[in-house]
């Protein structure tokens, strides 16, 4: 509808209701779509209505941009077409001294120029405006703390020009002029100020004249002035500190004269007499070069760009001055291409465009795009007895007001603007010598109210005539050079300012770091709490310790985790832990031990359970413990599980009459396996459990054995733990013993008690099961004798078994599934009996050594390495049916497809 | 012409990100960060139709986006694709993923990455929309899926071999045997 907008308004007002309901709606797209179909909509009736409620909307706008919009549309709409629609310009005024009581608004030149506007064209408001705007004044002070640019600040330099030309209006000028002299005006920007000096001045002469009779006042208004006006000679804008200097000396020449007696009065209003029109834009352009001077000519050398400055010297900074086009010929210091010129290499570059094959032919869309943007006033909007200002309506359009394609435009521009301000401000200009277009227009009236005219003369040079037309900036409407207007020098507007990037703060969970005992890891990077990546892993820890110093079984194996990252709020186990050497076979103090337990104990139980968090199944029991190593602290300590055991202990069971070194720990046999091991072979009196993990350093996997006593009343000892080797998997004995000797464990079992022991494996082949045959050989002892015996077992390493987890975040997750190099997938289903997703997530991390990269609600992605490198994903999914959809991706295609199926084995058997 | 397809969740994190004109990499991530910010302020009734921001185009451009559950999916689009068109292209797009994935979730998005691109190329090439028949969308991804098994070949699944030659009854295969009929030699006659 926007766009039938321009071409048939009538047909768009039809619709009028609806859009003003639109005005209304929730949705900030359909507001800002009604706000630009507002323009066709209003007349003189409902403008008062709709600006009503767009000020209402503005109250309530969330987003300053949004405000910003609101206020410029109004503003726009008002203006339009000379102001056709605002019957009560009163009312008008006053909407502006509203708007700016508006914070954080950009458009204060907006909002001033208007306030210059409406007070220059519309005569018979101008006494209402002059009160308003000394209002303006006096409450300069709330002003003066918004000093950006464009900010409201710049409504306090229309309200000075304003009581400043009109202060007729005026009844106390004394005051006012008190008022802009302040000592809080210095804060404002540099051209303001230079604006309330020149209207103070201007100010002075009007009382000057007013109180002619009064020598007294006059003398006092002068050395007022001359007392305060010096502040403004410090000021750092150089315009502030010119005019203040010449105010001042004006001012204690005056003095002077008035000591004399002599009336000053008339000379000095002689200086602001006569109204000051708007200039055309063109009018510059059109000033008749007057004859025997030549433009073109160079004045002096080429190099000594001086001359120019001399110029400007020349012309007097006097008030009086007779005509516009005296003094200010413009010099161009390069010649510009001339007409024909243009022609011809337009032409030429036409040809070039034709004969070129590969040069495709601009669009003709249209070129400006200012239509969407409702901040540009496009020159469309206005007819075509258009309103020229010198005082531009947009924040900067003073491109259109100068027309200069040479290169040396900004500096010729800067010039004329500097020109053009002390011409308006400066010269007296005497009103019989221009031509003056008076146009009256005159409202129609529906109630018999005040009506205003709205001045739209504008003056020009003589002879010169309105070239409107040309207002299309010269340039043909297909010349692809158009899209080249660019306007830089509009502010930003706030979806054209980039977001500032800023840390995301995360209360990150208190990670109950002190849970060494349970295995949770917690990643060093802050996450959000949703998606929480802490996966748990329950890394098994064995501490190994030997009973006894025996050396023959001193495969201490370092365990040690280095891809995990840990948190360091641990501190408090591993300082202690750190106390104690990391080698040796030092006894073990179990004080600390059972001090470090208790506060693992404590930790653990304190902790709040994260929902991503597997927590290992075996915290009821009593000999597995898990304690997660930092990567960066040094070796920990190994210690005696069996003295953790204790922790959860009461009694000791003793061991009938014999009493050896070794026996000071007997454990109770637990009621059931831990769930870390399984059983590899059992008979009536003993039964062999086995757990692993993979040690990164050393590259094996270390299992831990559990041997369990189920029996009453035999004791075994002399225990040797042989294998068969097979090319995959070596047992890892003392270099000093044969090569199938096997491992003989140092300890006794007693009845109705467990130990374990720890041997270690190396494993070539990850990426198929492994199977070993061994056995187990003991002597038992009971009160019948003693005998020989052997049990024999096989031991079965999994894939999975031999994975490590991986403690990645997602983004690196991402990165490993979408890498190229090959990764297989292998998926396939499976239903378990639980249905408690998390659950199933804790078993399978914990049985097949994976770790949860992140989870959201049944679907969870997990990862683990193997010992070779290759990478492990998962991708775990509960369907509604309690069935797993279990996807892997791996380097290796048998290892995921075996890995796969071992954990459907798992769910399946839970 | 589409210029970018973006997938992101409720908090910003990119799941995944197609381009049809070349950004460098971190104008990729402030392009998603800008339109995150801008679509996640949006109420679930608004419009889904948006500007787009300075940093994709400008104002030719409009986002196009669909809120579900726990993702946005949102695509930038210049003036000559027709918003309801290109809402109904999300709409088609989610449909076949769920298709193709049960339940597809956030997860999926990451893990199958490379599926879901040859979905994606399916419905939309190098900005421009070829398919937006979803059972025909299906259809190919299907075939395609067929291939990559087929030449996977028995490598990719050795327990499918394995089982395989366990249920090889080679005992009944040997009785199985047929011979050729010889001609019997007691049948010649001298």
């Amino acid at each position: 509808m926007s766009k039938i907008l321009k071409t048939h308004p009538k047909s768009v007002q039809s619709h009028k209701d609806l859009v003003l309901q639109c005005l209304d709606d929730r949705d900030e797209s359909i507001r800002l779509r009604a706000l630009d179909l507002l323009y066709g909509m209003v007349n003189k009736k409902n403008l008062m209505e709709i600006v009503k409620k767009l000020m209402i909307h503005m109250d309530r706008a969330e987003g300053s941009y949004y405000r910003d919009e609101l206020l410029s549309k109004i503003i726009h709409i008002c203006s339009q077409g000379n102001y056709q629609h605002v019957t009560n310009f009163q009312w008008y005024v006053t909407i502006l001294v509203e708007l700016t009581r508006i914070e954080g608004t950009r458009h204060g030149n907006l909002i001033s120029s208007q306030m210059l506007d409406v007070a220059i064209r519309v005569s018979a408001i101008r006494e209402f405006a002059v009160s308003q705007m000394k209002n303006l004044l006096e409450n300069a002070h709330i002003f003066a703390n918004n000093c950006q640019r464009n900010g409201i600040c710049e409504v306090l330099s229309a309200a000075a020009w304003i009581c400043g030309e009109f202060s007729d209006y005026i009844e106390d000028i004394p005051a006012t002029i008190e008022t802009m002299l302040k000592p809080k005006v210095t804060i404002l920007p540099g051209h303001i100020q230079s604006m309330f000096v020149q209207n103070i001045l201007k100010l002075f002469a009007r009382s000057v004249d007013k109180e002619s009779g009064d020598p007294e006042e006059i003398s006092k208004l002068i050395e007022i002035l001359l007392e305060k006006l010096p502040l403004f000679i410090q000021s750092s804008d150089l315009e502030v500190q010119e005019r203040a200097c010449s105010s001042i000396q004006l001012l204690k020449y005056l003095q002077k004269i008035h000591n004399k007696n002599v009336d000053i009065g008339p000379e000095i209003s002689v200086l602001f007499s006569g109204t000051l029109n708007p200039v055309a834009p063109k009018a510059q352009k059109k000033v008749p070069v007057p004859d025997g001077l030549n433009l073109d000519k160079w004045i002096n050398e080429p190099i000594s760009s001086s001359s120019e400055d001399d110029e400007e010297c020349k012309k007097p900074a006097t008030f009086f001055s007779s005509s516009i086009e005296a003094t200010f010929p413009s010099k161009k210091k390069m010649p510009e291409p001339t007409e024909e010129e243009l022609a011809r290499r337009r032409e030429e570059r036409l040809q070039e465009q034709e004969n070129n094959p590969y040069y495709l032919a601009g669009s003709t869309k249209s070129p400006k795009k200012k239509t969407s943007m409702p901040m540009s006033q496009s020159t469309d909007d206005i007819p075509v007895a258009a309103i020229e200002l010198d005082v531009p309506l947009q924040i900067s359009s003073s491109k259109s007001l100068f027309n200069i394609k040479s290169s040396d435009k900004y500096l010729i521009e800067a010039r004329e603007e500097e020109r053009r301000a002390i011409e308006k401000k400066n010269k007296k200009r005497l009103s019989k010598k221009s031509k003056k277009k008076k146009n009256h227009y005159s409202d129609e009236e529906i109630e018999p109210s005040v009506q205003h005219s709205v001045n739209v003369a504008f003056d020009m040079p003589e002879g010169a005539t309105l070239s409107d037309e040309d207002a299309a900036d010269n340039k043909a409407v297909d010349d692809p050079h158009r899209m080249l207007d660019i306007n830089l020098d509009e502010p930003l507007k706030e979806n054209e300012v980039l977001p500032v990037r800023r840390h995301r703060i995360v209360d990150s969970i208190p990670n109950d770091s002190a849970d060494i005992p349970d295995g949770k890891k917690k990643k060093k990077k802050k996450k959000s709490k949703a998606e929480s990546d802490k996966p748990a892993k329950t890394e098994k820890k064995k501490k190994k310790k030997k009973k006894s110093a025996s050396t023959e079984s001193n495969l201490l194996v370092e365990e040690d985790v280095t891809i995990d990252i840990q948190n360091h709020e641990s501190i408090p186990c591993e300082e202690e832990t750190l106390s104690l050497p990391t080698q040796g076979n030092k006894p073990k103090d179990d004080l600390i031990t059972s001090k470090i337990d208790d506060q693992n104990d404590m930790n653990f139980w304190l902790s709040n359970d994260n929902e991503q968090e597997v927590k290992p199944a075996e915290q009821n029991y009593t000999e597995t413990i898990e304690v997660t190593k930092k990567s960066e602290k040094p070796k920990k300590k190994k210690k005696d599980e069996k003295k953790k055991k204790r922790r959860k202990q009461s009694d000791y069971e003793i061991a009938d009459g014999i009493t050896t070194p070794s026996m000071e720990r007997v454990e109770f046999l637990s009621p059931k396996p831990p769930s870390d091991v399984l059983l590899v072979a059992s008979n009536d009196l003993i039964k062999i459990y086995m757990g692993t993990k993979v040690n990164r350093q050393s590259n094996s996997v270390s299992a831990k054995l559990l041997l369990q006593n189920s029996s009453e009343r035999t004791t075994f000892k002399d225990m040797e733990f042989t294998v068969i080797d097979t090319t995959n998997i070596k047992l890892l004995r003392e270099p000093s013993n044969g090569n199938h000797e096997g491992i003989k464990f140092p300890f006794v079992l007693q009845p109705l008690s467990e130990r374990e022991a720890f041997v270690n494996f190396s494993i070539s082949n990850v990426v198929k099961p492994q199977k070993l045959k061994g056995s187990l050989s003991y002597i038992t002892k009971s009160s019948e004798g003693s005998s020989l015996e052997k049990l024999d077992f096989k031991l079965k390493f999994d894939c999975s078994m031999l994975l490590i987890p991986g403690n990645i975040d997602s983004a690196a997750f991402s990165n490993i599934l979408a890498s190229t190099d090959s990764m297989v997938k292998h998926s396939s289903e499976c239903s378990s009996k639980k249905s408690d997703f998390n659950q199933i997530l804790k078993d399978i991390c914990l049985r097949a050594r994976f770790s949860i990269v992140e989870k959201i609600d049944a679907t969870a992605s997990l990862y683990a390495t193997s010992m070779e490198g290759h990478h492990v994903c998962l991708l775990i999914k509960q369907m509604g049916n309690s069935s797993l959809v279990i996807d892997g991706k791996s380097n290796d295609s048998s290892l995921i497809s075996n890995v796969v199926s071992e954990i459907c084995s798992i769910v399946s058997q839970m | 012409m589409i210029k970018a397809i973006l997938v992101f969740n409720n908090h910003g994190k990119p799941r995944m990100m197609k381009f049809y004109q070349y950004y460098a990499e971190d104008m990729q991530q402030q392009i998603v960060r800008e339109t995150f910010h801008l679509v996640s302020k949006r109420d679930d009734s608004v419009c889904n139709f948006l500007e787009g921001g300075t940093l994709i185009g400008g104002s030719d451009f409009k986002i196009i986006y669909r809120h579900y559950a726990t993702l946005y999916f949102v695509f930038c689009v210049d003036s000559s694709e027709s918003e309801l068109g290109i809402l109904d292209l999300i709409q088609v797009f989610v449909e076949t993923l769920d298709k193709c994935f049960e339940n597809v979730c956030e997860l999926d998005l990451i893990f199958h990455v490379d599926k879901v691109h040859y979905i994606l190329s399916e419905m939309v090439m190098g900005g421009m929309v070829l398919e937006t028949n979803m059972t025909e969308i299906l259809t190919r991804v299907n075939e395609q899926d067929k291939i990559e098994k087929e030449e996977a070949g028995i490598t990719a699944a050795p327990a499918r071999a394995v089982s395989a030659v366990k249920e090889m009854n080679l005992p009944q295969k040997i009785k199985d045997i047929k011979l050729p009929e010889l001609p019997s030699i007691g049948g010649l006659k001298f």
